[in-house]
């Protein structure tokens, strides 16, 4: 019942979102919306690291940059295909999540936060010294845009399924991973680190693997985000932005598959709303981290699950007391 | 050689910025077991209210010191009264902990744009901007008393925690908080204070650098990862550890500026802590920053 209630849901959801350039035809706001996908694809994958394996990363903007710079400079420099580069981006990004997390893994959580700091901050200061590569502090701009067999994504509305479609595939992909036996691996090492490799689970390379994950997701969003608006820039990727994807990610509800989803699109409207109020914008933001970890630990999605399942549990008890 | 001194000099000056905040997170590490993103926002906002007294109201130098001192002190007890010590309380993992600092650094940082503003402020320093010269060398006497003062609260802290009945209290609390608290000690206010010393240190060291770098609302964010930096050399946890940590990351951020390129200092400096991290988590003294088998 529950599972059938669940497709028709998703399929009311997913006719809505094919439907919103139809209504929304200010070009602003379709450029949000297409962003809040990105960013959707982006912690999806932070959260495989932070919620699945509860692994602190606040490099999150790091891998967003090394998809977004090497798209571009591929895309400006080479004859190859823009759907390459961004694949090749989010792979790149993939490879350096995974140097990074092999020596990094042994490290307890606010050790390891330091060090995905510190890889995020590297990967920023190499962006800004980057010469003509890089193109310093001004950026790469003139990116070119999609071409997919033949059609040129020109328009922010035509590019929005595009990333649409990519948000589908990469749900998917976090679906089917978490639901595997290495989704299970990465929550008992979450839960228990003796425990899982207790039981065989070799816990550091499973953390690695987690971390190569969100490599890729990360880069790709950012290779994604490079395509669409065209320009891109060291500031964009500062430490400020990989804190902004982990507030998404945890009001959400960290660890579920819709929560990063909700959250994203809370945080992001909630953003845009704040926009004329300038500072005010980010001091609301901090007040939100301390909030939700004060009184929302679990996140939206998480205390929804967590009274969902009480109710499920009721009635189990109730059913076996008849019979 | 005389390039090489003043590399060195202003290199010892910065290190003892950063040794300050780093006995910051050593002590605060002791004490509550964690990491706080907050260390870096609190020397900011050190800075400002520097300037807020010295300059806005005009008070003499030796009026702000105890002042600063006194209002970080207060503010870093109620930061653990109010935010760490309940989620400590009600059984929050690190992880949330550490993500709650970031979100207090995130709201100190923009509240300080909204009162402040968020251009550039000038302190002038109480012993003037002209360099005093010896020989080749020209020394600026603020770098040479931040040296100096950095070294005085390190001595005094040492006497503080070790021979004083407060600050032995301090460290039963911070060993075992079951223990000493049947033997009377008063865990809540001990950890609360230590904290408050913490955000203290930092207050101090934004005071000690207001008039040589100004005041600005970023200003809090580099700092703050390089004073871990120096916690993490030294050793994490360890409060001598830091000031050579400290002294250590100033130090390699002056020399790689000098013989490198200035652009590259912070690359170096995260570069090393990054190594140190990977080869030698626990530093040039012993600490546990290793989870797993």
């Amino acid at each position: 019942m529950g599972q059938i209630n669940q497709k028709y849901v998703l399929a009311v959801l997913l006719v809505a979102l094919v439907c919103v350039p139809l209504i929304l035809t200010n070009n602003y706001l379709l450029l949000v919306a297409t962003l809040i996908g990105i960013y959707i694809i982006v912690n999806c994958g932070l959260d495989i690291v932070f919620g699945y394996s509860g692994q602190i990363t606040l490099g999150q903007a790091g891998f967003y940059a090394i998809g977004a710079y090497s798209s571009a400079i591929l895309s400006i420099h080479t004859e190859i295909p823009v759907i390459f580069c961004m694949i090749f981006g989010g792979l790149l990004s993939s490879f350096l999540g995974m140097l990074v997390a092999i020596p990094s893994v042994k490290l307890v959580h606010h050790f390891l936060a330091m060090v995905t700091i510190g890889f995020g901050e590297i990967i920023r200061l190499l962006a800004m010294n980057g010469g003509e590569l890089t193109g310093a502090a001004d950026g790469i701009s003139f990116i070119p845009k999609l071409n997919l067999f033949g059609y040129v994504f020109e328009t922010v509305g035509s590019y929005y399924y595009f990333v649409l479609a990519c948000v589908v595939v990469f749900l998917v992909i976090k679906h089917n991973l978490v639901t595997s036996r290495v989704g299970r691996a990465f929550r008992s090492i979450r839960d228990d680190n003796a425990a899982a490799a207790a039981f065989g689970i070799n816990v550091r390379r499973m953390k690695v693997t987690a971390f190569t994950v969100e490599g890729f997701f990360g880069g790709f969003g950012g290779a994604l985000y490079a395509h669409l608006v065209g320009f891109i820039s060291p500031e964009t990727f500062a430490l400020q932005q990989s804190v902004i994807f982990l507030t998404m990610v945890l009001l959400g509800g960290s660890g579920t598959l819709w929560g990063p989803v909700i959250g994203t699109v809370l945080i992001s409207i909630l953003f845009e709303a704040l926009q004329p109020f300038g500072q005010v914008q980010m001091v609301v933001y901090g007040l939100i981290i301390m909030v939700v970890i004060m009184f929302l630990p679990r996140g939206i999605a998480g205390t929804l699950n967590d009274r969902f399942n009480r109710q499920n549990s009721k009635k189990l008890e109730l059913s076996s007391d008849a019979s | 050689m005389q390039f090489f001194i003043q590399l060195a000099l202003g290199g010892l000056m910065v290190g003892a910025i950063y040794a300050l905040l780093g006995m910051g997170y050593s002590l605060i590490y002791r004490a509550s077991g964690l990491l706080t993103f907050a260390q870096g926002d609190y020397f900011m906002l050190g800075a400002f209210l520097t300037f807020t007294f010295s300059v806005l109201v005009g008070l003499p130098f030796f009026v702000v010191l105890p002042l600063v001192g006194a209002l970080m002190l207060g503010l870093g007890f109620l930061t653990e009264r109010v935010l760490i010590g309940p989620l400590i309380a009600r059984g929050s993992g690190p992880i949330y902990i550490v993500l709650a600092t970031i979100g207090l650094s995130i709201f100190l940082q923009n509240m300080a744009m909204i009162i402040w503003g968020s251009q550039g402020f000038h302190v002038p320093s109480v012993m003037g901007d002209m360099p005093m010269k010896f020989g080749d060398i020209y020394v600026v006497p603020q770098n040479l008393a931040i040296v100096f003062i950095t070294l005085g609260i390190m001595v005094a802290l040492h006497i503080f925690m070790n021979k004083s009945k407060v600050g032995t209290a301090l460290r039963a609390a911070a060993q075992d908080k079951m223990a000493a608290a049947t033997l009377g000690i008063n865990v809540v206010f001990a950890i609360g204070l230590t904290w408050g010393i913490s955000v203290g240190l930092a207050g101090i060291a934004g005071l000690l650098i207001a008039p040589i770098f100004g005041v600005t609302a970023h200003m809090g964010l580099l700092v703050g990862l390089k004073g871990f930096a120096a916690a993490v050399v030294g050793g994490y946890g360890s409060i001598y550890g830091a000031v050579i940590g400290g002294f250590l990351v100033g130090l390699i951020e002056a020399f790689s500026s000098g013989y490198i390129d200035l652009s590259f200092k912070d690359v170096v400096v995260f570069g090393v802590l990054l190594l140190v991290l990977f080869v030698r988590p626990e530093g040039l003294l012993p600490s546990p920053a290793l989870e797993d088998l």
